[in-house]
Formats: C-alpha cells, structure tokens, sequence
C-alpha cells in the first residue's frame, strides 16, 4: 500500500480551506501551519502573473510530500522521522524526537514546524483560551505520532490525517476542499480514488532536482499551449505560430 | 601556575557561568524561544559556534600530530598542549549541540534508536570515536609511553574523519545549494588545519616559545590559509556557474550579507600576508596579530556556514503546464507571536541575547576542560615517573 494525494490545480480555488482545517483538526499551535496555498509566482498573495499576452493566477497548496526518497527520513538521527511501512507515510515520533532540526535542514519543500517553546493556547475573543483539534493522542503502533498537547521543543509536520486515515477515512484536507480538488488514497490499489483521477492524465511533482520522489501529484491548471515571455527565443517562436 | 594562566582559567569558568545563565534563559523561556531562529532559519549562533570549536579542536590534534610525525622535538610542549585543546574544543563543541536541542530528554533514542544513514548520527559516532583515542593519546604522551607516536598518529586520523563527516554533514543536505557542494568536506579540513594552526600560534606567542617554532607554525598557517581561500572561491565560481534560480538566491543571500562574507575572506587573506612576509623570523606582535585575525575571520566563516544556506529560498514552481520559473514559495516561519510575519521567502537572524549568553557555554566548557587534561596529564606524568 502507498498513501499518495492528487492535488488538481485547475479545481483549485485559493480558498486556503485545506490550510485551516488542517490547522484546526491537528491542533496546530500559534504559527505553525502543515499547509500553505500561494499564488505561485507572485510577489503577494491573490496576483497574477502575466504569461504572453494573457494573466494567469494559480494556486499551489504545498503540505509534506510524503517523499518515496524522503530526506528527512535520512538525515534524522534517532529515527523519530520514520516511514510507515504499512502506508509509505512519512511520520514523526514526538516520543523520539531531539528537536536538532536535521530533517527540517533537509527537507527542500520547508513543510516542517518547529515547536520552540511551549505552545500557547489560543485566545477567543472574551481573552478565555480554548482547545480544538482531534482530542486524542494517536499511536501508530508504539510511535505517538499525533497529541493535542504538543510537547516542546519536536518538529512536527503534516501527517496525512493518520488518526483518520487508520479508520479509513481521508484526511481533513481532502473532505473539506470545496472544489475537491484533493484526492487521496492508494497508488498500490488500481480501483483507489487517486488512481482512477489520475488516468489518463499527467501529473507533475515539486522539486524534481532533489530526487525525493513525491508521494503528493500535481494536475496542471490549464492544457497550456503557449510561449515563455521570458524565453529569448520566444519572439521567434511566436513570429513562427504566426 | 603563572599569573596568565591563572587569568585565562578564571575568564573560562567566568565564560561557562555565564554559558549556563544564558542557557538556563533559553530553557526557561520554553526551550529555544529565546533565540532568533525561525522555521527559516534553522540554526543559529550554537550551530555555528559547534562548527567554530570543532574546527579548532579538530585542528588543534592535525597540527599535535603533524609535529610529532615531522619531528620538530622544539615543538613538543605545543603539541601536547594542541592535543589537550583538541579534546577540549571538541568537548566544547559536543555541549554546543546538546545545548542547541530542542528535547534534550529525548537523547536516549540517540542510543537505543541510532540512525545510521543519518550524516549526524555519523558526526556523533566521529565526536565519540576522536574523544577515544585523543584521551589514549594524551596518556601516552604523559607518561612518555614508547607508543606515544602511533596513538597521536591515529588520534590525528581521527580528527581528519570527524572533520570530513562534518563537511558531509552539511554538504549532503542537497536542499541548500550553499552546502551542497564537493567542496564542503574537503574546505572543512582545510578550516580544521587553519584554526589548530592558527591556536597553536597564539598560544606559541603567548607562552613565549623560540622563534624559529613560531616561524614554523606561522609558515604552516599561511599555507593552509592559501589552501582553504582557493577552495572557498572554487566553491563561489561553481556556484556562480551552476545558473539556476536556487544558486542565484544564494548568490542574493551572500551579497546582503557582503560584510561578513568579506570578513570571512579578507582577515585570513591579511593574516596569510602578514605570516608569508616575515618569512622564517618569527616575531610575536605580527604573529600574534595574524592568528588573532585568523580566529575572528573563521568565526565569520562558520556564521556565514548559515545566511545563504536558509534565507535562499530552496523551493522555486513552475506555472503548471509551462516551463515559466515564476519565483520562490514561502515557508510558514512558526513564530507568529514574536514576529508578527506568519509567511515569508527569508528571515532576518540576529542571535538574541540569551542566544548570546549561551553560546559562551562551549567556549567556557573548553578552556576548563584545557585545563583539567592539562593539570591530569602532570599528574599522570608524575605517577610514571
């Protein structure tokens, strides 16, 4: 079995749902986000960028990529990052974890968060602190790899929903996305959810120069057929097409 | 004990009290939340300031043992006492990394739970290793053992290794250009011989050896400086050449940060001046004024190990369906509540003053230690004799 997530750009609609429900479900404290959605290619959040004689403005979520070739997984010393046998899920041991901040040195996507110091509580308005999240601690076997009560000091990171996922649900992210654009499920299983999306298409990962072999597919968000403004033979390419 | 000593002593147990107040500050204030770093910028002054000692302790060994293994009977008492720095400066340089964890009370899986495809699994198993054998080696030159040589020469082995596996330590993580690099293991010894050589000269200077032993040690400094000056600009021409949006972020990253790139650069380039142009005489205020200039112009070189390797974005998309490279993707910096900035492509990092504080930890823990192998070792002597 390998968890994967599809991730179709052209159903995307920047809501940033999946960030807060993320957020919101995994009890993430103050300033710690597993999922992120920029335009990309912008200077700010929300802008377009022009291509040829068209703007074109697209959102990218980026969460852990759930590497085949993780190098997280490598480089941590006590092996508190693991790979889930069972799954291909990349996931971390909080029991296990030394806070040294390897596996985020080396993760090229930046999805990792650090806990450092002790979370704090989120205030509702009438200055009261409240708790929200999954309200149990989750083990995958011996390995505590979801509490609501983050220790201090461990990274932590997105965990494709493993309290749901070991129940046979998808994760938050997925059940949440207004234009579903997130389709999880198993990459081994030919009559999985992702594979049917994903035929006869052709998805595309982040950070191919780093080998990692992503487990998150991306679908383009246009059939584009057109030429890089910023190419210097683009003029020519385009004196050609007319 | 001459009244020198005794002062240095006391700055370094005034150094390591002051080391565990700051760290102590770091602790309390929950864990690392008294620092500068972000989810950006990984690692601080701490991490720099392991890389710094290891370095010097690492260094301090090859010069120990290229003494012995040349010959030069004149320099003997200097290599004892660069064998006693180098076990030093890498105890220094263990506590630094302790002190830089963020759940140290996890340490036990570091045992029971070793990762031996980690690169600082690798680090910790060279730190073990080089501590074994420098603590051999250092009671064998004590009691004048016939075996003396032999047990420098494989502490000095050791100290390659340590420094090598800590150059593959950075240069493995492909995620950062800056480290990413042949070059890094290979600069990493080179650095190694730099400092140690660098110390001894400063404490040649300082415990008023001949001048030719000064000469020698000044002419080895300034060839190691020559050496690990060309690796360096390799380095920055490969980068330059690499020509992709990572390396040109990097190439950003290390402009904003020109002065203390020039530092890195210019200081040992003067120090390596100054030690070609007094040829073989030795004199103390050039040599003392080189290896100064030498120990500030690698600490600027083991900070700047960290500005272009975590504010240079890593992660550059391509608008899908086109080969467009539109530019960098934020990283969420995980500390809303001090910075007020939830996403950002880079964060500025400038070590707080606990931050500070504890990074004198290492070099407190140094000195004392110095001084602890240094008085053992004429225990040791004593007995044996």
């Amino acid at each position: 079995m390998r968890y994967a997530m599809a991730i179709d750009l052209s159903r995307c609609i920047g809501c940033r749902t999946c960030a807060v429900i993320c957020k919101d479900y995994n009890a993430q404290p103050q300033g710690i986000w597993w999922n992120r959605v920029f335009t990309s290619g912008t200077p700010e959040y929300d802008v377009a960028v022009e291509v040829g004689d068209q703007l074109r403005m697209e959102f990218v979520p980026i969460s852990c990529q759930h590497c085949t070739n993780a190098p997280c997984e490598v480089a941590c010393p006590t092996q508190a990052t693991y790979k889930d046998e069972a799954t291909g899920t990349v996931l971390i041991d909080y029991d296990r974890c030394i806070g040294c901040r390897m596996c985020a040195s080396a993760c090229p996507y930046g999805v990792r968060q650090f806990n450092w110091g002790k979370p704090a509580k989120m205030v509702g308005l009438d200055d009261s602190t409240y708790e929200y999240g999954y309200p149990k601690d989750y083990r995958d076997g011996e390995h505590l790899v979801y509490t609501p009560n983050r220790p201090e000091g461990v990274m932590e990171k997105c965990t494709f929903c493993a309290q749901n996922t070991a129940q046979g649900l998808d994760p938050a992210c997925c059940t949440a996305c207004p234009g579903n654009a997130r389709i999880f499920g198993d990459m081994d299983d030919p009559d999985s959810p992702i594979r049917k999306y994903l035929e006869d298409k052709n998805p595309f990962t982040l950070g191919d120069r780093y080998q990692t072999e992503p487990n998150v597919y991306y679908l383009a968000s246009h059939d584009v057929d057109q030429v890089n403004p910023i190419d210097p033979s683009a003029e020519g390419k385009e004196a050609q097409n007319d | 004990m001459t009244k020198a000593t005794r002062i240095v002593g006391f700055i370094g147990i005034a150094l390591l009290i002051l080391g565990l107040i700051g760290w102590g500050l770091q602790l309390s204030g929950g864990l690392l939340a008294g620092s500068g770093m972000t989810d950006i910028f990984l690692w601080g002054l701490m991490i720099a300031m392991f890389a710094f000692m290891v370095g010097f302790g690492a260094g301090s060994q090859l010069i120990a043992s290229l003494i012995y293994l040349t010959g030069r009977e004149d320099l003997r008492p200097i290599a004892r006492i660069g064998a006693a720095c180098g076990l030093a400066c890498v105890g220094g340089a263990g506590v630094a990394i302790l002190a830089d964890l963020g759940a140290l009370r996890n340490i036990l899986a570091m045992i029971i739970g070793l990762n031996l495809r980690s690169p600082l699994a690798w680090d910790m198993i060279a730190i073990s290793i080089f501590i074994v054998l420098s603590i051999i080696q250092l009671v064998m030159m004590a009691r004048d053992a016939a075996s003396t040589k032999t047990w420098v020469l494989l502490a000095g082995v050791a100290a390659v290794v340590l420094q090598v596996v800590e150059g593959l330590l950075f240069s493995t993580q492909t995620a950062h250009s800056w480290w990413a690099t042949p070059i890094m293991p290979i600069d990493f010894l080179a650095v190694a011989f730099v400092s140690g050589s660098a110390l001894m000269l400063l404490i040649a200077c300082v415990t008023k050896q001949p001048s030719a032993s000064i000469a020698w040690l000044g002419r080895v400094c300034a060839i190691v400086i020559a050496i690990h000056l060309a690796l360096a600009l390799v380095d920055l021409g490969m980068l330059a050449l690499e020509n992709t949006p990572e390396s040109a972020g990097v190439l950003s990253i290390i402009g904003e940060n020109g002065l203390l790139y020039a530092s890195e650069l210019i200081l040992p380039a003067a120090a390596m001046v100054i030690l070609f142009s007094i040829g073989r005489k030795g004199e103390f205020t050039p040599c003392i004024t080189a290896a100064i200039l030498v120990v500030v112009g690698i600490f600027a070189h083991r900070l700047m190990l960290l500005y272009p390797a975590y504010n240079a974005p890593s992660l550059y998309l391509t608008l899908s369906g086109t080969d467009l490279v539109t530019g960098p993707y934020p990283i969420s910096t995980g500390r809303y509540l001090d910075w007020d900035t939830t996403f950002a492509l880079s964060t500025p990092y400038l070590p707080a003053g606990a931050e500070w504080l504890s990074a004198l930890l290492p070099i407190g823990v140094a000195i004392v230690a110095a001084f602890i192998i240094l008085w053992a070792m004429k225990k040791i002597a004593k007995a044996a004799a």
